[in-house]
């Protein structure tokens, strides 16, 4: 059985998922708290390369032009990228994602990504407990 | 002992110390003694006591910006710190590609990158725009971000339901964690866009 990490409320918004969906899946407890403060948030943007990449750089400037997000898609990105993407928006920022999906599952593959995204926040939390220097 | 070079003040500002994107840089910059010293503080208030004592000894007209300063870099570490526990973690994670899950998250769910990019994104442009501008630049950025965010409202409206608000209100009924967090990858996405606070890799 594979396993899902979700926090109280997010446990309740998967218990309307069907239950077919939720067959195979074991949901954990997510209870870490180390999610980012903004100064942290602040000091990954600066220090994250994505600002340079071509493609983000074009997306901001459609952005300034007055594109209305709705009109926009987010690039193809190298894994490494997106490694850097996720870790830029922290844990509170896959929060704001899951939240989302939660009330968008339909398929077997959304909870796969619903896992995977809540994989990708404990490790996170997980990181910013373990090395604190602030 | 830190070093003096790669501060970027104005002539009348005291020297900021630089953020590094880098592990190897930041640890140039620091220097190997004040680094060893870090090594064996007892706790955080030890090293940022130290950092302070560093910087000051360094760059005497720093005056009241040593504090802040020091824990700036003390932030900067941790992050790179962090960064590369997160790599070496992504690099054997238990699931598919993360190349799958940036597709199914952002093309198969369009909402979630309107989520994103409303957040994150409006921010961006009014930052790029505003930042260190004055006058009319400043006045396209402010255009831009409320172009934006108007642009959001109605699609949030129109075809997002009650996703996006969802997401807030499920953060802000969640238990540990703040509703500001919105906020705070809003500022982040100011400071992605302030390239005169970073020093680039060689």
């Amino acid at each position: 059985m594979q396993t899902l990490f979700l926090t109280t409320e997010e446990q309740k918004a998967f218990s309307a998922v069907s239950a077919s969906l939720r067959e195979g899946w074991a949901v954990s407890a997510e209870t870490q708290t180390s999610y980012e403060t903004q100064e942290v948030l602040e000091m990954r943007a600066q220090i994250s390369p994505l600002r340079r990449h071509p493609k983000v750089k074009e997306l901001v400037e459609k952005v300034q032009a007055g594109t209305p997000p709705d009109k926009l898609s987010l690039p193809e990105l190298s894994e490494e990228d997106i490694g850097e993407f996720f870790f830029m928006i922290g844990a509170k920022g896959i929060s704001l994602l899951i939240a989302s999906l939660l009330k968008e599952v339909k398929t077997d593959d959304d909870v796969r990504l619903l896992a995977n995204l809540g994989e990708m926040r404990h490790k996170l939390l997980e990181t910013n407990a373990s090395i604190s220097y602030v | 002992m830190v070093r003096s070079a790669a501060t970027n003040a104005g002539p009348e500002s005291p020297p900021r110390v630089p953020t590094f994107e880098r592990n190897a840089d930041l640890r140039r910059y620091i220097g190997e003694e004040t680094l060893t010293a870090l090594g064996k503080a007892k706790n955080n208030t030890d090293r940022h006591r130290l950092l302070v004592e560093a910087l000051r000894k360094e760059h005497p007209e720093m005056n009241g910006e040593a504090e802040k300063e020091a824990r700036k870099i003390l932030v900067n570490k941790q992050e790179l710190e962090r960064k590369e526990g997160w790599f070496s973690w992504i690099v054997k994670a238990p699931f598919r590609g993360l190349g799958w899950v940036w597709k199914k998250t952002f093309v198969e769910h369009p909402i979630l990158t309107t989520l994103v990019l409303t957040v994150a994104g409006g921010t961006l442009a009014w930052y790029w725009l505003s930042k260190g501008a004055a006058g009319a630049a400043a006045a396209r950025g402010a255009a831009a971000m409320k172009g934006f965010r108007d642009a959001a409202e109605a699609a949030r409206a129109a075809e997002a339901g009650s996703a996006l608000e969802g997401a807030g209100s499920a953060l802000g009924g969640a238990s540990n964690i703040p509703l500001e967090g919105a906020q705070g990858l809003e500022s982040a996405g100011g400071a992605f866009l302030d390239p005169s606070r970073v020093i680039k890799p060689n």
